[in-house]
């Protein structure tokens, strides 16, 4: 059975490398059946109803960031066609500028990932990535709007012939996002104001066999998001507004062997992220360029055992008023790793090093065990340890930044169980356990007069997850149900005055449960869908917030027209009307729909 | 402009000093400030001193700055030197402001230290003013998101003597939302004058802010206020401080309809009632006779006086119930 991030699918006509994450605890959230409901979506409402994962969202349009095993958003890594997308200046990535029309994949893998996937993958990763279409010509035309002025249009041109291969995306979405809310019941309703929200983009990807071995790839995504931001419900009034402009360009060369492949890849990203506030007179660009060059080469022997050898490059230059100069980052990292087979067992063990000029993070191996039991259970244990570099902003910014810092560091152990029984019922439980060290952050030290960042904390977190899929067919009637639960614990080690931190409390916007219900059933040409979702309260920086549960129902009907076929889709959010908040003083929106019309040729 | 007044005493024997420190002689161009960064740690005016720490890795600074800033409309950080009476103290062009991590500190110097302090003008930063008011990105507004909120923004002034800090405090709302009425809520936006005579002796003076809108990272409210009109009571010669025993009683104090004087001759006194934020209240003449001043029909709030015989004056300070 495959897993492991050297776990590839070969084919010799299609050349498909896909590195996969580990099957037993990723989810592939984003498929035939979820493209539909989402399509018009950023990735955060995706992987909220679809995972026990948490996101921490600042309201509809705003900025949305991972919580990934009780761990921070700069500690979870995404990647878009095997290329970290993260802003290295924050060192995340905003899931709200991550539109799910682009892409053809969208995998989520909680767990420790920074050997295999490099820096910053200490809780996992998000893995996002493109596969053209194998037919020489089709396309599809996407149309939703729903409510407070949402608008989403876009179309995609598949054309090709056996050896050049082409995909064209290209996308319109706006909100108001002018919603109702309430403080409680005495109280009038209020409305979202400076909540506007405009995106537009392409992805264009180009394939081209140079022969049945050897494959080049050229992808290519830009766009521009413009986005007020709105008050908090303690601000009578905001002006500030905000454009994201991503320009990412990937390069891509496959050479496959019979008893080896060599994959290449060279990116270049030009990103600004641009903030204005005309009423406190803030106007800041901050920008970054970054090429990124990463290698691996990989052996198969006939007796069950490969080898892999890989190498990442990346320079980064970055500018915003608040560093003294534009700043330079250089960062490499060599690694290694090997898998055994057995007949029931597998090994794999992988080592990962890692520099930067101002600092490297520790020689950092990997060892995961994965037994089969008979041909329903497995285990999997993995032991690991994780790193993430301070981000540009943590080394630079002034005031505050320190160039001394050191890398996060820490050991990582997960454990997972997995039933699965043909496909149709599927169960798994994971257990695992972290501990970080020089954990980042930012805080007034004693004396002082400025908030500046330390390698202050230390961190333990540790939980399980469970979840469970079950289905069921009779005739045309197909029902699927999955259910989620995380249990999440992520304690600070040590008692800190600014921020006040006790020993022993929960990081700040980290709910200890999570859940998920999904249940879908088909029946002929139509299409049902019963989300339910529940967090649990979280600990705030201001006030602590409780815990909510929201639910969401989608129905669509399947049509076809000659050749071609039409999906109408109707999804209702929010439909208790739950009022909540993820981060205090900021509102979410209540009871709201979307109309979806997929057009496929 | 520095100007130094001599007062008497009622009984003549203590000869006092009084030095305003109205920061005029710092002689800015209109909007414009000081704020430590040509590394000078502080200011010196009158017989104050306003330290200062300048980070120049950072370009941030804490303590005290002097401004002439009159901007009171453009909330955040880049208006952080502005008084929101959008001037100094009677009309004047220059104050100073204050960014207060923990305590901001004021030392008295020459004939002032270890004197009496006898007041202050005070005023809300526009900075902390406005975000009072407005709320920001990262503070409430007072009330908060129902208006209700009993909340408050407090500066404390304690006192340092012979390196020991004192256990009296002042305390004045420079915000006030606790009141049941949301229409008596206030934030104070003009010079308010703070009595320090109740503080005695000082060497220094500490100015401390605190409010009900924390997080984990400490207070919200930005912490900004400004000062104007710094008056201490100098003493010219020490050797005359017993006679103020001798000086006119009035009581009660507090009270809510009558000030009683026990002047001890009979010629015709000069008392004058002033508000906190200086305006003059009242002015009547006493006698021995005469000596009880009817105060019944002025609001409650705290008062400061003088009462004056010819060239000398006694100033004093009630509380109104």
């Amino acid at each position: 059975m495959a897993y492991g991030q050297i776990d590839t699918v070969l084919h010799i006509q299609a050349i498909e490398i896909n590195a996969a994450p580990s099957a037993l605890t990723s989810d592939k959230v984003l498929d035939s059946v979820t493209y539909p409901i989402y399509f018009s979506e950023q990735i955060g409402p995706l992987i909220i109803e679809n995972s026990n994962i948490f996101i921490k969202s600042y309201g509809s349009g705003s900025l949305a960031t991972l919580s990934l095993r009780g761990g921070n958003a700069n500690q979870a890594l995404v990647k878009w066609n095997d290329i970290p997308i993260a802003n290295p200046m924050l060192g995340l990535s905003d899931l709200s500028l991550l539109p799910l029309v682009l892409f053809e994949n969208a995998e989520v893998s909680p767990g420790g990932y920074s050997v295999l996937e490099g820096n910053g993958a200490m809780t996992g990763l998000i893995r996002l990535s493109n596969n053209i279409s194998t037919e020489n010509k089709n396309g599809a035309l996407n149309v939703s709007v729903g409510s407070f002025g949402k608008q989403f249009y876009a179309a995609q041109l598949n054309l090709g012939s056996s050896k050049l291969k082409s995909q064209s995306k290209i996308f319109y979405n706006s909100a108001n996002n002018d919603f109702n809310y309430s403080i409680n019941s005495t109280l009038p309703e209020r409305k979202q104001t400076n909540a506007n929200f405009e995106s537009r983009g392409l992805m264009q990807n180009l394939s081209f066999d140079i022969s049945q071995k050897s494959r080049v790839n050229l992808d290519i995504w830009l766009q521009k998001t413009f986005r007020e931001i709105p008050p908090t419900t303690t601000q009578n009034v905001s002006e500030a507004e905000q454009d994201d402009i991503l320009n990412r360009y990937v390069l891509s060369y496959t050479y496959f062997a019979d008893k080896f492949y060599i994959k290449s890849k060279l990116a270049y990203l030009d990103e600004e992220n641009n903030y204005r506030d005309a009423q406190i007179l803030i106007d800041t660009e901050n920008q970054f360029k970054r090429w990124f060059h990463q290698s691996r080469f990989h052996f198969n022997t006939k007796k069950a055992l490969d080898f892999s050898l890989f190498y990442e490059y990346s320079n980064t230059t970055a500018n915003t008023e608040f560093y003294a100069d534009a700043q330079k980052l250089d960062q490499i990292a060599l690694g290694f790793s090997a898998r055994k087979e057995w007949s029931n067992l597998s090994v794999l063990g992988a080592l990962r090093k890692e520099w930067n000029q101002n600092t490297n993070a520790p020689l950092s191996p990997l060892l995961t065990i994965h037994y089969q039991l008979d041909d329903k259970s497995t285990f999997e244990l993995k032991v690991s340890k994780e790193f993430r570099f301070p981000t540009l902003n943590e080394l630079f910014w002034i005031p505050g930044g320190n160039a001394d810092l050191l890398p996060e560091q820490g050991w990582n152990q997960e454990l997972t169980y997995t039933f699965n029984h043909t496909f149709k019922n599927r169960f798994s439980i994971t257990l695992y356990h972290r501990l970080i060290d020089d954990w980042i952050l930012w805080g007034l030290l004693e004396g002082s007069p400025i908030y500046s960042v330390t390698n202050l904390a230390q961190v333990r977190s540790y939980g399980g997850e469970i979840k469970s899929e079950q289905r069921f067919n009779l005739g045309p009637f197909n029902s699927n149900l999955k259910i989620g639960y995380a249990y999440t614990i992520s304690e600070n080690q040590k008692t800190i005055s600014n921020p006040t931190i006790e020993r022993g409390d929960q990081i700040f916007y980290t709910p200890v449960h999570r859940m998920f219900f999904n249940w879908n059933v088909d029946l002929n040409c139509l299409n049902f869908r019963f989300n339910s979702n529940y967090t649990s309260s979280t600990v705030g920086i201001n006030n602590n917030l409780e815990g909510y549960l929201l639910s969401n129902i989608f129905l669509s009907k399947k049509l076809a027209i000659g050749k071609q076929n039409l999906d109408l889709g109707l999804r209702f959010n929010n439909i208790f009307n739950t009022q909540y908040r993820v981060i205090e003083r900021r509102p979410m929106p209540g009871r709201n729909f979307t109309l979806n019309l997929n057009f496929n040729f | 402009m520095r100007f130094t007044i001599l007062i008497f005493t009622f009984c003549i024997t203590a000869i006092h000093a009084q030095t305003t420190s109205d920061f005029e002689s710092f002689n800015l161009e209109i909007d414009t400030f000081l704020n430590g960064m040509d590394g000078s740690a502080g200011f010196s005016e009158g017989n104050i001193f306003l330290p200062n720490d300048y980070n120049t890795n950072f370009m941030s600074w804490s303590g005290w700055a002097i401004s002439t800033s009159t901007d009171v409309t453009t909330p955040g950080f880049t208006n952080q030197y502005s008084s929101i009476a959008g001037n100094g103290f009677d009309n004047s062009q220059t104050y100073a402001t204050t960014f207060v991590l923990g305590e901001s500190q004021i030392k008295l110097t020459g004939d002032a230290l270890g004197g009496e302090v006898n007041g202050v003008y005070v005023s809300n930063a526009t900075y902390s003013y406005l975000s009072i008011r407005d709320g920001d990105g990262f503070a409430k507004k007072f009330g908060g998101e129902t208006g209700d909120d009993p909340d408050f923004f407090l500066l404390t002034i304690k006192k340092y003597l012979n390196g020991q800090l004192g256990q009296d405090s002042i305390n004045f709302y420079l915000a006030d939302y606790r009141f049941s009425d949301n229409t008596q809520d206030y934030i104070i936006d003009a010079w308010s004058y703070i009595d320090l005579l109740p503080l005695g002796n000082v060497d220094s003076l500490s100015f401390s802010l605190s409010s009900t809108d924390n997080g984990a990272f400490g207070m919200n409210t930005p912490a900004y206020f400004c000062i104007d009109n710094f008056e201490t009571a100098d003493a010219i010669n020490t050797s005359t401080k017993n006679t103020f025993a001798q000086s006119v009683k009035i009581y009660p104090n507090p009270t809510s309809d009558f000030l009683n004087f026990n002047l001890d001759i009979t010629n015709e006194h000069q008392v004058r009632i002033y508000q906190s934020d200086g305006q003059l209240v009242l002015n009547k003449t006493l006698s021995l006779t005469k000596n009880r001043l009817d105060i019944a029909h002025l609001e409650n709030a705290r008062y400061f006086g003088i009462i004056e015989y010819k060239n000398i004056i006694q100033t004093f300070d009630f509380v109104k119930l």
